[in-house]
C-alpha cells in the first residue's frame, strides 16, 4: 500500500485492540496524559464521554444553527418576494406583508435547512465518502463492529515515536498492538 | 438510604419557614393594596387573585401530569422527580380551599353569572354550560378527578417505599393512560370554566391545551429550581447530575415550542378566519398598551428559552439552566396575567397593579411550603432509585 503524499514515518499508526471499554477509556486518558493529540477510537457502540476524552470538537451543532437562520432569512424573504413585491394579491382584505401567514413556511424552511445541514455537515465533517483508510489494512479491525474496541495513535503526532508509542500502547491492557500500513 | 438526611431536613425546614414568611409577607402587601380602598379595589383584587392562583393552581396540575406521564412513558428524567412530583400534586387540597374566594365571588368575576346577562340569542346557547350551579358542581368534579389521581399515585408510592415491593404501583401503570386522558380533559374544561369564560361571548378549542403547555413547562422550571437547590447538600450532589439537568433542559425546550407552537396556531387560526366573534378577545390584547404585554411574552416564553435552551451547555449546567427556569416562571406570569388582565380592561393597560405584584407571593409562600412540609415527611429517594442511579453511574463510567 502506498500512500498517496510523502510520509516521514514508514506507517500509519499504531493501533490497540481491547475488549472492554473501561480498558479504552484508561488507554485514552493515558495518552491524552502524555500529550498525545492525534488520536482516534473506534467502537461498536456510542460511548459517553470518550469524544471529550480524545479532545474532538463538535462544529455540527453550530452549523445545524447558521443553516436553521439562513432558513429563516430563505422562508420569510420567499414570502416577502412573492406576496409583496413580485405578485402582490389581495387576500381577504389583508396587508401584503402579512407577517402572521410567513411563519409557519418560515419555520419549515427553518427545520428543513437546519436538518438538511446537519445530515450534510456530519457527512462531510466526517470525511464522507472515503473509499480508503488504512486501518482496515488490520484483518482484525473487522471486529470493530461487533466486539472490539480499537485505539490509533497516527503517526503524524508530533510525539509519535516507533518505539515509544509502541511501548505505551504495549502497557495499556491491550489484547494487541499492531502497525497499521498506509 | 431509607431515611431523609439531616442535612436534607434541615434544608426543607428553611425552606418551609421562607415560604411562610414570603406568604405572610405577600398577604400583608396584598392587605394593604386592598385596605387603601376596599370596594373600588375588590375587582382589581380578584383578577390578581385569579391569575395568581392559576398560577400556583398550574404547577399542582403539572406535577401531576408529570408523574402520570413518567408512569405511561419511562426515563430517567422522572425518576428523581418523582417525590418533586408527589409533593407539588400534594398541594391540591390546599388549592381546593384557595378556591373559596373565587367561587364566593363569580358574579364580581363572570359576566354570564349576572342577571341578564345571558339574554341575547347567541348567549342563551351557552346557557346549558355556563350557569352557576353547573359552574359549581364542576369545581368538585374536576378536583375529584385531581385528587383522586393524585391519592392513587401517592399512596401506592408509599406502599411501594414500605414494603419494599417494586410492583406495588403496577395499578397504577395500568391506569395511567385513562388518567392522562381524564386529566387533561378535567384542565381543559377548567380552564374554559375558569378563564375563558371571563369573556363569554369567546371561544377557542385552542384554549385549554395552550393552558396544559404552560402548566407543563413552568412545573419543569420549577423543578429544575429544587433540584438545583437539593443539589447543594452533599447527599445529592451526585443524584442530580448534569445528566438529569439536560434531561429537564430537553423537556422544557420541547415544552416552550409546544406552548409557543399553540399559542401561535390559536392566533393564527384567529387572525385568518378575521370573524367578529373571535377577533375581539386578540384586540384587545394587542392593542392599548397591551401589546407590550404580548411582546414581552414572545421574548421570554419563546425567543430567549428557544434561544438559550438550544445550547447543550447551558442545559448540563445547573446555576445556567436556573436561570432559564427562573426566566420561564416569570413568563408564565406574563402570560396568565396577558390572558386575563385584559378581560377587565378593555380600556387599556395602565401598569401593573401593586396586588398583581404581591399576590403571587403571597399565594406561593404557603404553597411552597406546603411543598416543603410534603417533600421533608418523606424520603428523597428511594433504594430502587439509588440501584438506577448506580447503574446509570456504570453505564457513564
Amino acid at each position: 500500500m502506498s500512500s498517496p503524499q510523502a510520509n516521514a514515518a514508514p506507517i500509519y499508526g499504531y493501533l490497540a485492540e481491547f475488549d472492554d471499554k473501561d480498558a479504552l477509556f484508561a488507554c485514552a486518558k493515558a495518552a491524552r496524559a502524555r500529550g498525545l493529540t492525534e488520536i482516534e477510537a473506534y467502537t461498536p457502540t456510542p460511548l459517553h464521554g470518550l469524544p471529550e476524552i480524545l479532545g474532538y470538537k463538535n462544529y455540527v451543532p453550530h452549523m445545524v444553527f447558521m443553516g436553521g437562520l439562513i432558513g429563516v432569512l430563505t422562508g420569510f424573504g420567499l414570502c416577502y418576494w412573492v406576496s409583496v413585491l413580485e405578485y402582490p394579491l389581495n387576500i381577504g382584505g389583508k396587508p401584503f406583508n402579512s407577517w402572521q401567514a410567513f411563519v409557519v413556511p418560515t419555520f419549515e424552511t427553518m427545520i428543513l435547512f437546519a436538518s438538511l445541514t446537519a445530515v450534510f455537515g456530519m457527512i462531510i465533517l466526517n470525511g464522507l465518502p472515503q473509499p480508503y483508510h488504512p486501518v482496515f489494512n488490520v484483518e482484525k479491525f473487522a471486529r470493530c463492529s461487533s466486539d472490539r474496541f480499537f485505539f490509533i495513535v497516527l503517526s503524524r503526532d508530533p510525539k509519535f515515536d516507533l518505539n515509544e508509542t509502541r511501548r505505551f500502547l504495549a502497557e495499556q491492557k491491550a489484547l494487541s498492538v499492531d502497525e497499521v500500513p498506509h | 438510604m431509607n431515611t431523609i438526611s439531616e442535612s436534607s431536613r434541615a434544608r426543607l425546614d428553611s425552606l418551609m419557614k421562607i415560604g411562610i414568611g414570603v406568604g405572610v409577607l405577600g398577604a400583608i402587601g396584598v392587605g394593604l393594596g386592598l385596605a387603601q380602598n376596599v370596594e373600588g379595589n375588590k375587582l382589581q383584587f380578584l383578577q390578581s387573585y385569579l391569575y395568581a392562583y392559576l398560577f400556583w393552581l398550574g404547577l399542582s396540575l403539572g406535577s401531576l401530569a408529570f408523574a402520570i406521564l413518567h408512569y405511561l412513558t419511562g426515563g430517567r428524567w422522572g425518576v428523581r422527580l418523582e417525590r418533586i412530583l408527589q409533593s407539588g400534586m400534594g398541594t391540591l387540597p390546599l388549592m381546593l380551599l384557595l378556591f373559596l374566594p373565587i367561587w364566593m365571588n363569580m358574579q364580581e368575576l363572570y359576566p354570564w353569572s349576572r342577571p341578564g346577562a345571558m339574554d341575547s340569542a347567541l348567549m342563551h346557547k351557552k346557557v346549558f354550560w355556563l350557569n352557576a350551579g353547573g359552574w359549581t358542581t364542576r369545581i368538585f368534579v374536576y378536583f375529584g378527578i385531581w385528587l383522586a389521581c393524585a391519592w392513587f399515585l401517592t399512596s401506592r408510592a408509599k406502599k411501594k417505599d414500605v414494603t419494599g415491593d417494586q410492583n406495588a404501583d403496577s395499578g397504577v401503570r395500568f391506569l395511567a393512560g385513562p388518567m392522562i386522558i381524564l386529566h387533561v380533559l378535567a384542565v381543559t374544561f377548567a380552564v374554559i370554566d375558569w378563564a375563558m369564560s371571563l369573556e363569554p361571548e369567546w371561544f377557542s378549542t385552542m384554549y385549554g391545551v395552550i393552558f396544559v403547555a404552560g402548566q407543563g413547562i413552568s412545573t419543569l422550571a420549577f423543578a429544575v429550581l429544587i433540584c438545583a437547590w437539593l443539589r447543594k447538600d452533599e447527599q445529592f450532589g451526585k443524584l442530580f447530575s448534569s445528566a438529569h439537568f439536560h434531561d429537564l433542559g430537553t423537556l422544557m425546550f420541547a415544552f416552550s415550542m409546544f406552548w409557543t407552537y399553540t399559542s401561535f396556531s390559536q392566533y393564527l387560526i384567529i387572525w385568518s378566519g378575521n370573524i367578529a366573534e373571535e377577533t375581539p378577545w386578540y384586540l384587545h390584547r394587542t392593542g392599548h398598551g397591551w401589546q407590550n404585554v404580548a411582546i414581552a411574552l414572545v421574548v421570554l416564553g419563546w425567543f430567549l428559552p428557544f434561544l438559550l435552551l438550544m445550547q447543550r451547555k447551558i442545559k448540563k449546567q445547573a446555576h445556567l439552566l436556573v436561570g432559564v427556569a427562573v426566566i420561564v416562571l416569570v413568563a408564565r406570569h406574563f402570560d396568565l396575567y396577558w390572558q386575563i388582565g385584559p378581560a377587565f380592561h378593555h380600556d387599556g393597560f395602565h401598569g401593573p397593579h401593586w396586588m398583581d405584584l404581591a399576590m403571587p407571593f403571597a399565594i406561593g409562600g404557603f404553597w411552597v411550603a406546603l411543598f416543603a412540609w410534603l417533600m421533608k415527611a418523606r424520603p428523597i429517594t428511594n433504594n430502587q432509585v439509588e440501584m438506577i442511579h448506580a447503574e446509570a453511574h456504570a453505564a457513564h463510567h
